[in-house]
């Protein structure tokens, strides 16, 4: 299922929250009607967390996480470290990552198996993602953009990329991912599809201006459908990338 | 490239109805009258500028004109911009008109010399109750007015949701430093374009006009305090309104605004002003007047 969201009449709700498979965290300081979104949609199944990061609301774009982590920049504070440590289940390793480019969200893309990031990434940094996030890293850029965080959103079942990616490079970050990949826009034709999109294996949330056309991509691309190929080949198909890292 | 030349042809052709001549004498009057809204800054701008129906590649522009107005309040400000480019034969947006020699330069800039520098125009909201924006623009102004004018409340809600009486929202949104010269000939083809839209039995015809006007409160000396109008025209607005009351918008604004405005002590507010329709005609030839004294 995908649902439009909106943060304060602002459109790009990845800048003001997270979203993975075991937890999600919101920006303080929206509205109400911004959690209960979330809440009303993930209350039950995974903790939604409210947090800043060093101050910030932007979290989306500083941090990034997937199941079995979640890196946060140096400059995060000890207590939000800690309350953020305390919300989240056992599992999730959170860890603070001392980067030069510091928005994490920007320059880093993942699932539970494979990240994109930044080709100028430090090598230490390289090192913890693929330690914590317990990742396949490689370096790449997504239509000649550095930033593969900010123009990408990808989750275990498939990816939405930029809409100038060519279908060389579709393939090859594809072949990479391994998941099904298209390319296409978010919030009524925006490229930066990191922050018009969150979404994890089963659900999405999308800016309010998002059209009913660009919904229907993410939901099939994604599969958030109702319609979807079997549970057997999909658990065989996890379980075999599982096997590759 | 070839594809966006032609549409601009075709916004050209459609702007029939609009005055374009007021628009163009106006350029004159900015050059000559504004002498004291610049002289903070001590030089003048010379703009062209041109009137235009809205169209759908004004949707950014006219949502973030939009946008000032409301801040954070939950309202779907989106929908609210596609309600005035649908309903197209109503209202103008004021922009730079487009000369191609300009756009030889970098073509990849073209965007930015169509930027939405105002829009005038109405939306009937007892007409379009239904829509979503519109409940949530009326709820949240009818929440505001409980906790800042309780004694209008009754009147408020009695005058914003009678059925027969129709309510017209209306929209005068421009650039904080662009002169009130704009408004006389924006007002005057939006009167001219609903008495069109009158005669072929479309629903124009209000009883009252409802405004949300940008304003600040300056803390003055001897605790007097002074209320400046973002767009000083609306202040003659006010004196003929029914209802009328004002809300602070001061924690909803960007935090780093917030710090600068508050060292200037000046708190943002929006004033809710409810009128009856017919003065409406009455109020423009009044800034006429005043746009001619200064």
């Amino acid at each position: 299922m995908a649902v439009r969201a909106q943060f304060e009449g602002n459109n790009e709700i990845g800048v003001f929250s997270k979203l993975t498979n075991t937890y999600c965290l919101t920006a303080i300081g929206g509205s109400e009607n911004f959690y209960s979104v979330f809440e009303g949609e993930l209350g039950e199944a995974i903790p939604v967390v409210h947090c800043s990061l060093a101050g910030c609301r932007i979290i989306g774009r500083m941090c990034v996480g997937n199941r079995h982590g979640l890196l946060v920049p140096i400059s995060t504070t000890d207590q939000e470290l800690q309350h953020i440590r305390n919300s989240l289940p056992d599992s999730v390793k959170v860890q603070r990552v001392e980067e030069r480019l510091s928005a994490l969200g920007n320059v880093i893309a993942c699932n539970d198996y494979v990240a994109l990031v930044h080709p100028d990434l430090d090598k230490e940094t390289e090192e913890l993602i693929a330690d914590v996030l317990k990742v396949e890293v490689f370096r790449q850029t997504m239509a000649d953009n550095v930033l593969v965080g900010s123009y990408c959103a990808i989750s275990n079942q498939g990816g939405l990329v930029h809409p100038k990616t060519s279908v060389q490079d579709q393939d090859e970050l594809s072949s990479l991912l391994q998941v099904p990949l298209v390319a296409g826009t978010i919030n009524r034709g925006s490229d930066v599809i990191g922050a018009g999109l969150v979404v994890n294996d089963w659900i999405a949330f999308c800016g309010l201006d998002t059209t009913s056309t660009e919904l229907s991509v993410v939901e099939s691309v994604f599969k958030l459908g109702d319609a979807q190929p079997s549970s057997i080949a999909q658990d065989m198909r996890s379980s075999l990338i599982d096997s590759m890292t | 490239m070839a594809s966006s030349k032609k549409k601009r042809v075709d916004e050209e052709e459609m702007e029939d109805d609009i005055d374009d001549d007021d628009v163009i004498d106006d350029d004159d009057d900015i050059e000559s009258d504004s002498d004291d809204e610049q002289e903070a800054m001590d030089q003048e701008i010379q703009l062209d500028l041109e009137a235009r129906t809205p169209d759908d590649s004004d949707f950014n522009g006219i949502r973030t004109l939009l946008q000032q107005v409301f801040l954070k309040a939950h309202i779907n400000v989106s929908e609210l911009a596609d309600t005035i480019i649908s309903q197209n034969y109503i209202g103008s947006v004021m922009k730079q008109p487009y000369s191609p020699e300009d756009d030889d330069d970098d073509d990849d800039d073209d965007d930015s010399d169509m930027t939405v520098l105002a829009l005038t125009t109405v939306v009937n909201i007892t007409e379009r109750k239904n829509l979503d924006c519109v409940k949530q623009m009326k709820s949240m102004l009818s929440t505001k007015c409980n906790q800042c004018a309780k004694g209008q409340h009754e009147k408020f809600n009695k005058l914003l949701n009678d059925p027969d009486h129709h309510v017209g929202y209306l929209v005068s949104e421009r650039f904080l430093n662009l002169p009130p010269t704009m408004a006389v000939p924006m007002f005057e083809s939006l009167m001219k374009e609903m008495e069109k839209a009158k005669q072929k039995n479309m629903k124009y015809d209000f009883s009252h006009y409802l405004m949300v006007c940008k304003t600040f409160e300056m803390k003055a000396a001897h605790n007097v305090k002074q209320i400046m109008y973002s767009n000083s025209e609306e202040e003659l607005f006010e004196e003929v309104a029914d209802v009328c009351f004002k809300y602070s918008v001061a924690h909803e604004r960007d935090s780093c605004v917030e710090k600068w405005s508050s060292e200037d002590g000046m708190e943002p507010f929006r004033n809710v002003i409810i009128f009856p329709a017919d003065k409406l005609s009455v109020i423009v030839d009044k800034i006429k007047q005043e746009v001619g004294n200064t």
